[in-house]
């Protein structure tokens, strides 16, 4: 196990994950941010508004970003 | 004979519940208790297992929940210092949910046949139990108001009032002097939300201005005005939880 931070980039604007998650590996932490990434846009689209240029960055302990998540590639996205 | 924390704990909470009288009060204290120190994440009872023992919560946080077939785990309500947290089981042996400290956590374990006698015995103790199971219920009803029908920040902040409410109430500590004990992820897990959508909300909520946080560590900084955003009546809680 490992813990893995996941700081979340909206609009420039940062939220900065101080507690992170354990788990097991980084492919765990990518599943993880989807998940984020899909609760948070649900939470916008209840209030009638969508950015998918948002973005999640997922930490190791030390701070360097392992991998970022891009809210556009977490849903499919058809109809536009 | 019970140690005095955990006859204070108890006492504290069943006398907010029922006027009990010394008598009452004496059959209670004459139950035999098992004291136990427990580390944080420690299941105290788990779903399908046949309970033979209460668990009365001394010190320390635990919570109620349940796991669904893909492994989330969705709490139901939390416990603090005084709770009796499984008195159904005095009735249904069989646990239908879990209980897991959140803290480090000191627990009484009496065993239920000794508490069924005592009901039994004395019925303003059986209804001081009944009333407990009664605001219990309450508290399920106004958290599947807030996970269903209210939206993410409203509903972190109704829980969070919830928890500082109760312990001003039990006189642990003084509304402004409370620190959040919870992680994101435990919050999360109570309102139905990701740790990061939770972060998220702790961040707009302190912002306004309701919370102050330091390092890691979230307290009240406006009381009145975290009520206010989490359109939070305490009248659910009877004056007794």
């Amino acid at each position: 196990m490992a813990r893995y931070f996941f700081h979340l980039n909206q609009c420039g604007s940062v939220t900065a994950d101080l507690e992170g998650l354990d788990l097991p590996d980084l492919s765990a932490g990518r599943e993880t941010a989807i998940t984020a990434a899909r609760d948070v846009m649900c939470g916008e689209l209840l209030n009638g508004a969508l950015c998918l240029g948002c973005h999640i960055d997922i930490a190791d302990a030390k701070g360097h970003v392992l991998l970022t998540v891009r809210f556009i590639d977490a849903v499919h996205v058809t109809g536009l | 004979m019970a140690a005095d924390d955990i006859i204070e704990a108890w006492f504290r909470k069943l006398t907010r519940l029922m006027d009990l009288d010394g008598e009452e009060l004496a059959a209670l204290t004459a139950l035999s208790f098992r004291r136990e120190e427990t580390e944080a994440n420690r299941y105290l009872v788990k779903e399908g297992t046949q309970v033979t023992r209460c668990c009365l919560l001394v010190d320390g946080y635990v919570a109620r929940h349940k796991m669904s077939r893909n492994g989330r785990r969705q709490i139901v309500s939390f416990h603090m210092s005084g709770d009796m947290l499984d008195l159904q089981h005095t009735l249904l042996s069989r646990a239908d949910h879990n209980l897991q400290t959140m803290t480090r956590a000191v627990v009484a374990w009496i065993p239920i046949t000794e508490l069924a006698q005592v009901a039994s015995r004395f019925p303003r103790v059986a209804a001081a139990f009944a009333r407990d199971a009664l605001i219990d219920a309450a508290i399920f009803r106004e958290w599947v108001l807030n996970v269903g029908a209210r939206d993410a920040k409203t509903r972190i902040a109704h829980m969070l009032c919830e928890f500082v409410q109760r312990r001003e109430a039990l006189g642990i500590a003084s509304v402004e002097a409370v620190e959040l004990p919870f992680s994101q992820e435990q919050i999360g897990d109570a309102t139905g939300l990701t740790s990061v959508h939770v972060n998220r909300m702790l961040r707009e909520l302190t912002e306004e201005g309701a919370f102050a946080r330091t390092g890691r560590h979230y307290c009240i900084a406006d009381w009145r005005k975290l009520q206010a955003i989490a359109d939070f009546n305490p009248a659910y809680l009877h004056q007794m939880a």
